[in-house]
């Protein structure tokens, strides 16, 4: 930094008056010897003083009318829309928005159903699509078993049946353990 | 008892005028009138303060007419937690700064920018002779072109500061700035302007 830039912060500090005593007395000194600080001093003074007394600028005559004007016109705006916007917004807008969207939700639940849901794939179609474990084999060493049959045979026993009938006969129970055995059976280990 | 506050003299009403925080406490309870009085009290330095910036009189006073339309519209957003000027004040850059960036996207070129005579302003009547309200109408011409022609950063700040004299904490406020950079950039504004006005300010 050269010395008088230290000085000429001084001096911009000084107008701000937040020069402390001991940095006024030290720029007093200062401004005594250099003509160069002197100078741009002055000229600081100057600048500020021509900033101050810059012509004011007035707002036009009509300025008060323009923004009643501006304000009528706004409140009629929302005026509108409160009277009629509403209503029209709702019939204009919000009932197609929401048929378009019910057929929309239609179209998606059919084409889901249709194309799309498990039940209706190949079997060799759902075979490809469990065996294609993005990991690869062994992933983290967890090893879990997919069931590859959904549904097999089971003993459906209701909760109104349950109350009326509590006891479940040996055959049924031996029944019930030949399911558990052939679900077991048909558990595959697949690794991902 | 009463015969005694009867015959005291009564005291002297003074009629202090409301403050702004006053004013816009009574409008947003539905007091048009006080309104109508930030208005009045508002429009010439809000136009001055917008016109240093944008550098056009009718840009300036479209974007105080909308700042007003804002007040109007937002009156229940000011809290009495900040000053009421502050408050205005932001409205009325943030919109210049809008007003701004929209010339720069359109690149519109205003005859008013092309030279020092070309623009419109009032002088306040003051005695003097010709040569002398002309001189100084040069003069303000000169400073306010300079002042236009410095970055926006630079001329908010010197504006705000040397022009409307706020202090450094409400500038800090209105953009919202650490009072730091405010500080920063009011002097390298100065410096500018300084180097920029060098042969008038030689004079």
């Amino acid at each position: 930094m050269k010395p008088c830039q230290r000085y000429k912060d001084s001096i911009l500090r000084l107008f701000d008056e937040e020069l402390g005593v001991h940095g006024r007395k030290e720029l007093e000194r200062h401004l005594k010897e250099c003509g160069h600080c002197n100078h741009f001093l002055n000229q600081m003074r100057l600048l500020r003083s021509h900033l101050r007394e810059l012509p004011q600028i007035n707002a036009s005559e009509n300025f008060h009318i323009l923004v009643r004007e501006r304000i009528r016109r706004y409140m009629a705006r929302k005026g509108r829309l409160y009277r009629h916007g509403l209503g029209e917004q709702f019939t204009k807008r919000w009932i197609p928005a929401f048929g378009l969207t019910v057929v929309l939700a239609v179209v998606g639940i059919w084409m889901l159903d249709q194309g799309t849901s498990p039940t209706n794939l190949p079997e060799s179609q759902i075979g490809k699509n469990r065996s294609s474990s993005p990991f690869g084999r062994n992933y983290d060493g967890q090893i879990q078993y997919v069931i590859d049959d959904y549904y097999p045979n089971r003993i459906s026993v209701s909760r109104q049946d349950k109350e009326r009938q509590p006891k479940l006969t040996t055959e049924d129970s031996v029944l019930l353990k030949e399911n558990l055995e052939l679900m077991r059976s048909r558990m595959t280990p697949v690794s991902f | 008892m009463v015969e005694k506050t009867k015959n005291m003299q009564q005291p002297i009403k003074v009629k202090m005028s409301p403050t702004d925080e006053e004013l816009i406490s009574r409008f947003q309870d539905g007091d048009v009138y006080a309104f109508e009085q930030i208005v009045h009290r508002y429009k010439d330095p809000l136009v001055n303060f917008i016109y240093n910036y944008l550098g056009n009189r009718i840009d300036a006073e479209d974007v105080i007419q909308e700042t007003f339309l804002r007040v109007f519209k937002n009156k229940h957003l000011y809290r009495n937690i900040a000053k009421f000027s502050t408050w205005i004040y932001t409205i009325a850059s943030n919109l210049a700064k809008t007003e701004l960036r929209r010339r720069r996207r359109r690149r519109i070129f205003s005859l008013s920018q092309m030279g020092y005579g070309d623009k419109d302003y009032d002088v306040p009547d003051t005695l003097g002779s010709p040569e002398r309200i002309v001189g100084g109408k040069m003069k303000g011409q000169m400073i306010r072109n300079e002042i236009e022609s410095l970055p926006v950063k630079f001329r908010e700040v010197v504006v705000l500061r040397d022009i409307q004299e706020f202090s450094y904490e409400e500038i800090s406020k209105i953009l919202n700035i650490p009072i730091g950079t405010v500080k920063s950039r009011v002097n390298r504004g100065r410096l500018r302007l300084q180097k920029k006005l060098k042969p008038l300010l030689d004079r």
